[in-house]
């Protein structure tokens, strides 16, 4: 028997986590700078960017309607309520920066297309997306929803 | 074996108890007081109970977060229905309440870094920077042997005659350390390289962004006009992002230890009046306990019971002493005050109130700046 040796394999242990924990952060750290939330990565207040958004329900027969004023019983304010794409009408400010804000948007639409039931009309959504980075320049993006099994909704 | 040989300091200083071997055996092996970081636990437990507190407001079927759209971190993580899901948060504050008593302390702090974990997990839209150090300051403290002191578990052990040594491998503080000031080093480095930071662009436009609404609660117009004027913005954030890349490499060497503490207090009050930021300040301000020499009564109080400041520091020392730095001697001559630091050297009078002050949690924040200008002093008289 070795105690010295049981002792040593724990050091090697302790080693090996550590130097885990230290290079996962590390990792977060750097992948922040090219993941649109920053996760783990410790960027808070990354841009002052601001942005509005008009979506439209794209419907069978191709006509495009604004989802504004609400469809079917839905007010998208309601459904989406969260990282200010609550007002996407309203020119504000982008919380933690505009890839972030586009990857929820993006997110938030197919959500919408895939929970809300009673519309037997959309075929998909899509959102315009204008954005001023850090008040530089405007910045424009199209997004789209995945499409909607109507045939299923029936 | 005296209180003052069962606390080990750091191995670079080279003091009592310190483990043998090479550097790499050295660092895995040595021993410290778990006390500042028993402190910390307790600061974290209740910051924790305040951070479920939000998640309380947001348990109603209006606002609970299922009930609209959110994004799961992974598509197959489990969601609670509502009433489950209070459930779930009366058990997190649960064993967070547990957690801040000491009470089953290993199992009660991983439980609930665990939960709260959980619960962050069920939507990316939770997510934020504060609440990830929320997690990092559980996950480290679920590590640490935390209950050791200042729990209800020291007290029944210590009552069953069976007290518990209140040493743990200091590893597992490093790494603490390691991934605290990740935040400020992170943050402080991602400002510095991006030109519109930099430049103070970005916060200039949030104060025009924001700025009628500080006006509306009160703040005077020619104080906004000020702040996101270029003149100021030019200057000022850029002494922002210096001041977290120092905080972040300030608090590794003793030199400057200190004065990272302070300037982290003035920082997390500056973040804490001007944004929101959930928790991360009380977090920030809280994390000063990582930084501080794992030792106990390595200094000597000696105070003349006969002098009124004597007796104010021996009754300083008994109340606000949570870190149990110092050993107190009585007596009734001599200096009405003096401290005895670790390396011998002895300071007196106001000067020894201003040191023991910086060394008591509850009053660091007013006696720093005492301290620096005695230490400023001390240079300039040496000069």
């Amino acid at each position: 028997m070795n105690p010295g040796g049981g002792r040593g394999w724990r050091r090697a242990a302790a080693a090996i986590f550590f130097a885990a924990c230290v290079l996962t952060q590390l990792v977060f750290v750097v992948r922040a700078y090219d993941h649109p939330h920053n996760l783990f990565g410790y960027q808070p207040f990354p841009q002052s960017s601001t942005w509005d958004a008009q979506i439209v329900r794209v419907l069978r027969d191709g006509r495009r309607v604004s989802i504004r004023n609400g469809w079917e019983g839905y007010r998208w304010e309601r459904l989406v309520r969260d990282r200010g794409l609550s007002h996407p009408f309203v020119h504000h400010r982008a919380h933690n920066g505009i890839e972030s804000t586009l990857a929820f948007l993006q997110d938030a639409l197919n959500w919408v297309a895939l929970n809300t039931p009673r519309d037997r009309e959309t075929v998909r959504f899509e959102a315009e997306v204008h954005a001023v980075r850090n008040g530089h320049r405007d910045e424009r993006y199209q997004l789209v929803s995945v499409e909607r099994d109507l045939e299923d909704a029936r | 074996m005296t209180e003052q040989a069962e606390s080990v300091s750091e191995p670079a200083r080279g003091s009592v108890g310190e483990p043998e071997g090479s550097r790499f055996a050295r660092f895995f092996d040595a021993q410290g007081s778990v006390r500042a970081l028993a402190l910390l636990r307790i600061a974290v437990g209740l910051i924790t109970i305040y951070h479920l507190s939000y998640f309380f407001q947001l348990a109603t079927p209006e606002r609970y977060f299922a009930h609209g759209f959110y994004v799961p971190f992974f598509e197959s993580w489990p969601v609670l229905s509502l009433d489950d899901h209070r459930s779930f948060l009366v058990v997190a504050v649960l064993s967070a309440g547990l957690m801040t008593l000491g009470v089953f302390t290993r199992v009660s702090t991983a439980l609930t870094f665990a939960l709260v974990t959980f619960n962050i997990m069920s939507n990316q839209i939770f997510f934020h920077h504060n609440r990830a150090f929320l997690m990092t300051h559980l996950f480290c403290l679920s590590l640490i042997p935390c209950g050791r002191v200042l729990s209800v578990d020291a007290l029944v052990m210590k009552r069953r005659g069976a007290p518990l040594p209140d040493r743990f491998a200091l590893w597992r503080l490093y790494l603490f350390r390691a991934l605290a000031c990740t935040p400020y080093l992170a943050s402080g480095i991602s400002k510095l390289i991006d030109p519109d930071w930099w430049s103070g662009l970005v916060m200039q436009r949030r104060v025009l962004i924001h700025g009628h609404q500080a006006v509306r609660h009160g703040v005077p117009q020619g104080i906004i006009d000020a702040l996101a004027s270029d003149a100021f913005s030019g200057v000022w954030w850029k002494v922002v992002v210096l001041t977290e890349i120092f905080i972040g490499i300030g608090y590794w060497f003793k030199p400057t230890r200190l004065m990272a503490a302070f300037m982290a207090l003035g920082f997390h009050f500056f973040i804490e009046v001007t944004s929101v930021v959930g928790v991360f300040s009380y977090l920030g301000v809280a994390a000063i306990l990582v930084w501080v020499t794992p030792a106990t009564r390595d200094r000597a109080l000696i105070v003349n019971t006969q002098t009124a400041r004597g007796k104010r520091a021996k009754s300083w020392a008994r109340a606000f002493d949570w870190l149990a730095r110092f050993q107190v001697e009585e007596r009734h001559d001599g200096e009405d005050v003096t401290l005895r630091d670790r390396d011998g050297t002895e300071h007196v009078g106001a000067r020894a109130m201003h040191m023991l002050a910086t060394r008591l949690p509850l009053l660091f924040p007013l006696a720093a700046p005492l301290r620096a200008r005695d230490v400023l002093r001390a240079i300039r008289e040496k000069a």
